[in-house]
């Protein structure tokens, strides 16, 4: 790019400008911490290092950098498994590089991967730029390492391993999995108060579930009896799958909107919230999301995912409101969820492939699984984490752990091409006037095939 | 007194600036001018102006910002004024957001900087309170903002509800979500930035002027109409121009509290940009509607520029 | 002199029969809009004393019950605020020192002196501003990165040194150009230099201009977010700004649960509030504007 020239032109400049203007404490900040030199990618010989700029490490020792979009705690968990991953290898140090949650993670990874100072491992997830990382190369293929290893993939959801596949080629080893909004989260009191049997899985038909979110409704009260998370396009995928339909195909290619068992859907959606005012609208639900106003006593249930088991303990621990957690019900084809993975993908310009490597063996053990779980994160997709006998003790978590890995043909993963952001981008907005009530489901889903039509029929970017 | 007697254009071609200079003096004071600006001049050449022509070259080529950009030419153009439906929406829904952005958030500072430039008990506290909003860190006052604003369980609508008031969807409906946006800009920025250049710029008015026109007999309204708004139009004229720059790229508190929804009512030109650049892997398309939005807003400048000679007061221009 | 003499209102010599209807009024008007700025401020205050059930409640409780101070003393382990804000200090306070340094130097060069292509060069200074920021951040990023930047403050750091910023240009300008000619001028044949006219005469009468630029600017950096995000790597290099996005869970994790920190989060929020808080207070007593509405000379 053009910068490259204007650098050597006023290199000297610089230096002359930041000797004379920065202070001692930023001159010793400063460093090529990004030059990933001439490091080997052997996991035990490393001599040299990208070196961290403020402290710099003894020689031989090799900083394997993680980048990460999380939370506080997770960050912590992390730090302590590259603790124990120095046991084994001593000259590693691993350096997390976590700049909190949300949309800026987006802006950080795609200007580090066009600088190329992404690091060694970078955090994803699955369909959002997946596809369009795999064909522009960005990502390193991990069967080199597999192979070389013999790792075994037998305990893994061959679902979830296949979906990382590409061309016979393994691209992410996935660290984490669920299944979407799949739990419907109930509560007790408000059924008891209103007379009503409790929501029984697996028989529990969309019908009934209206039928009974209109009875749990109270407006005065701002009580709403059910959500659907209609603005949430998972959410959307999941219930349209139960009734044989869906967005997308299943190569990503042509819009279903319009097919029947979606429009019927939509309609169920639509009905809910327009007509029986028992679901609220996106704008409706309480600041903070439904497990809040579900906390509150404002909602009668939800459909969420399983994370939701462990914040609503917190939520709820002293306003003793009884609750309880099932599946959520069934449509014409049965009860469905949408399964989403994350993984930590090794960027090809990593000069630390191979410890890179060996640390996603280790946050993929079944030990490290397990204690994931137990922390409230999600455990890589093998079965010997996933149904660890003691975490099946916890009656929600079995009801959850079971449906993942016993019913994995429910749930196949998000619809997805390498414009996957672009079209959860125009579901998000484009169905807004059904949830309005400003149009019919028919109207708006015929524009909204429009546009995704025209969308999918882009050249991909 | 007065605003009048200046008509000299401020951007003017160059030869008249060469004109008025005698010989030797004339260049002494030239070098001496870029001397003194050559501190930006050289920032600007070493920092801005690569990326700034980085940017004007992808806007000409396919580029995903993980491969080697690709020239497509003018396609980028082409497809922006043909084909992106949400181009023109974009564009709409920024400028109708400037149009009552700009004219009440630079007033309401004007009029806030008058009001705590008055000799009231308590003005060291106002002041600070006034001032608040623009010191919150956005996190905080965007959390703040969406649970106030809640249709159902907010305080604003709880407490019209008091009063038997129903509120409205706020930023849930299309008709409210742009307004809700304004008055959340509003609420940011009017004790903020432009409040404390006004108090600036009342502070720097020499207190004789005042003196002077009392004097003459002038009441409190003559005084403000002949004295303090011509002195303060250098500061106006500069927080228009920055508020129309700063309101056109307008999109982090759409971004955050609606995501430029409901129905693309608050789907903000640089939103748009910011979602094609980041999010959808077109970096070139991006870089095409950020220049396009440079022109715009450069031509507005310039215009302001070249007309404010009749109503910006400068007791000094060289 | 263009400078006001006197700094401070005195007491009114009208109103001692009561209040005037004008007084009403603009106590009235400022009460209104105070509470009107202010109300997140304070709602934001309670929710940091609540505990994790309490944030959400309907209708909402004003009074945290149970109140729960321990908040603001648990944030500071939550992430490591106190390093966080050492940071902050450093890269707000050297660059302040060099925005005002520079564009003082700049505004004055734009402001005072006539030199070819001015009015262009300073449409350009404002061009800077018209392009948004993340069209370029990509290649400035590369720019930083082949000058071995990255993961330092210089990039956060350096810029302000050299032209301190088209808004800090800018603003000055506006100010110097009210600052009358004949002082210059009378300097002039007193034979000082250029440079000294700028010391002694420009630099004094914009004292309130370059306070005023002073709160700005500390504003800006100590709340400025996409520099840091986009150019620090390692925790401990970060600013509170990044810190704060730290806390900002709710409704972002889908990939695990997240704790409730709303409260952490306003509580941190409060105190990287704190200290330009203060430091306007402090500043501002400066700025006693001389006009009065009411009709008496202040």
């Amino acid at each position: 790019m053009s910068e490259s020239k204007q650098k050597k032109v006023s290199r000297r400049d610089f230096l002359r400008v930041t000797t004379t203007t920065a202070t001692g404490v930023l001159l010793a900040a400063c460093g090529a911490v990004t030059a990933p030199d001439v490091g080997t990618t052997g996991g035990t010989d490393a001599s040299s290092v990208p070196a961290p700029a403020a402290e710099a490490p003894a020689p031989g020792k090799v900083v394997l950098r993680l980048h990460e979009r999380t939370i506080p705690y997770k960050v912590e968990y992390w730090k302590e498994l590259g603790a124990k991953f120095a046991e084994t290898h001593p000259n590693v140090e691993l350096k997390v590089e976590a700049d909190g949650v949300g949309n800026p993670y987006n802006e950080k990874m795609l200007t580090s991967l066009a600088g190329g100072t992404i690091g060694d491992m970078f955090w994803l997830v699955d369909v959002e730029n997946y596809d369009t990382f795999r064909a522009k190369g960005v990502l390193a293929p991990l069967d080199p390492f597999i192979e070389a290893d013999g790792y075994d993939l037998s305990q893994y959801l061959p679902n979830v391993i296949d979906f990382y596949k590409r061309d016979g080629k393994q691209y992410i080893l996935p660290t984490g999995v669920h299944n979407g909004p799949e739990n419907l989260f109930y509560n007790r009191d408000m059924f008891e108060a209103a007379g009503l049997p409790t929501p029984q899985s697996p028989d529990w038909t969309w019908d009934e579930f209206a039928e009974t979110a209109t009875r749990l409704t109270n407006a005065d009260e701002k009580v709403f009896g059910a959500n659907i998370p209609v603005g949430w396009s998972e959410a959307q995928i999941v219930v349209a799958r139960s009734y044989g339909g869906d967005i997308l195909d299943k190569e990503g290619k042509t819009s279903t909107l319009l097919t029947e068992p979606t429009v019927a859907a939509f309609n169920l959606m639509s009905d809910l919230i327009n007509e029986r005012k028992a679901n609220p609208r996106p704008a409706e639900i309480m600041e903070g999301g439904a497990n809040k106003m579900f906390a509150a006593g404002k909602l009668g249930m939800y459909m969420s995912g399983p994370w939701d088991v462990y914040v609503l303990r917190e939520l709820i621990a002293e306003n003793s409101l009884n609750w309880d957690m099932t599946l959520v019900p069934k449509g014409p084809a049965g009860r469905k969820g949408q399964l989403v993975s994350e993984g930590y993908a090794v960027p090809t310009t990593s000069k630390n492939q191979q410890l890179a490597w060996e640390f996603i063996k280790l946050m993929c053990s079944p030990e490290e699984g397990v204690a994931r779980i137990a922390k409230g994160f999600i455990s890589p997709p093998r079965k010997d984490a996933i149904l660890d006998p003691k975490l099946m003790e916890d009656p929600m978590y079995a009801m959850y752990a079971d449906e993942l890995v016993n019913n994995t043909a429910a749930s196949p993963t998000l619809p997805h091409n390498a414009r996957t952001s672009e079209f959860f981008q125009l579901l998000i907005t484009g169905f807004d006037s059904i949830w309005l009530g400003k149009g019919s489901v028919q109207d708006t889903l015929t524009e909204v095939d429009r546009q995704l039509t025209a969308l999918l029929a882009k050249p991909l970017p | 007194m007065g605003a009048d007697a200046r008509q000299k254009p401020l951007v003017a071609p160059g030869a008249r600036t060469q004109g008025h200079q005698q010989g030797k003096t004339g260049r002494r004071e030239a070098v001496w001018g870029l001397i003194f600006i050559s501190p930006w001049l050289i920032g600007f050449l070493v920092f801005q102006v690569g990326p700034m022509l980085a940017s004007l070259y992808l806007s000409f080529t396919q580029y995903d910002s993980l491969t080697a950009p690709r020239w497509i030419g003018l396609e980028n153009y082409r497809y922006m004024f043909t084909g992106d439906e949400l181009f023109l929406t974009s564009l709409w829904v920024t400028i109708s957001y400037t149009l009552f952005v700009v004219p009440l958030g630079v007033g309401g500072s004007l009029l806030s900087a008058l009001l705590l430039s008055q000799p009231i008990r308590g003005r060291a506290l106002f002041r600070a309170l006034f001032f608040i909003p623009s010191i919150t860190p956005a996190v905080a006052s965007i959390f703040v903002w969406t649970w106030l604003l809640n249709p159902h369980y907010g305080l604003i609508n709880y407490l019209l509800g008091l009063i038997g008031i129903a509120g409205p969807y706020w930023l849930g409906d299309p008709a409210w979500a742009r307004t809700s946006l304004v008055l959340l800009s509003l609420w940011a920025a009017v004790g903020g930035t432009t409040m404390i250049t006004f108090i600036a710029a009342l502070q720097n008015i020499p207190q004789h002027l005042y003196e002077a026109a009392e004097i003459d007999g002038a009441g409190a309204f003559k005084r403000f109409v002949h004295v303090t708004f011509p002195m303060l139009t250098p500061t106006i004229f500069f927080n228009v121009i920055l508020g129309i720059i700063g309101s056109f790229q307008q999109f982090t508190i759409a971004y955050v509290a609606t995501n430029g929804g409901p129905l693309y009512s608050t789907y903000f030109y640089v939103l748009h940009l910011y979602l094609k650049a980041f999010r959808f892997f077109e970096m070139g398309y991006a870089s095409a509607l950020a220049w396009i939005l440079f022109f715009i807003l450069l031509m507005f400048t310039f215009l302001q520029f070249r007309y404010s000679s009749r109503w910006v007061h400068y007791d000094a221009e060289v | 002199m263009a400078q006001t003499t006197h700094t401070r209102a005195l007491p009114t010599r009208v109103g001692r029969a009561g209040p005037a209807p004008r007084t009403v009024l603009v106590y009235g008007l400022a009460t209104l809009l105070a509470a009107f700025f202010a109300m997140p401020f304070f709602w934001a205050l309670l929710t940091s004393f609540k505990t994790a059930n309490q944030i959400y409640l309907f209708p909402p409780n004003w009074i945290p019950r149970p109140f729960a101070p321990q908040n603001w003393v648990v944030v500071w382990t939550i992430v490591p605020l106190a390093r966080f804000f050492w940071n902050t200090v450093v890269v707000t306070v050297i660059s302040l020192i060099g925005q005002l340094l520079s564009a003082s130097l700049v505004a004055y060069g734009f402001a005072r002196f006539r030199f070819p292509y001015r009015s262009q060069l300073f449409l350009l200074v404002l061009s800077t501003l018209m392009l948004p920021q993340h069209i370029t951040l990509i290649p400035t990023y590369v720019l930083f990165k082949n000058l071995g930047w990255i993961d330092t403050y210089l990039p956060l750091i350096v810029p302000w040194f050299l032209g301190g910023g088209a808004f800090s240009i800018f603003l000055l300008r506006q100010f110097y150009m009210t600052i009358p000619l004949d002082l210059d001028e009378a300097a002039k044949i007193d034979g000082a230099s250029y440079f000294t006219i700028y010391r002694m005469i420009i630099l004094p009468l914009s004292k309130t201009a370059l306070l005023a630029l002073a709160i700005l600017g500390f504003i800006w950096h100590w709340n400025d977010f996409l520099g840091p995000l986009i150019y620090l790597q390692s925790t401990e290099k970060f600013t509170v700004s990044i810190g704060l996005n730290f806390l900002r869970t709710s409704g972002f994790v889908s990939m695990g649960a997240a704790p409730i920190t709303e409260h952490y989060l306003m509580a941190a929020s409060l105190l990287a509030t704190l200290p330009v808080l203060i430091l306007f207070v402090v500043a501002q007593r400066q700025m006693v504007a001389g006009i009065t509405l009411t009709g008496i000379k202040g």
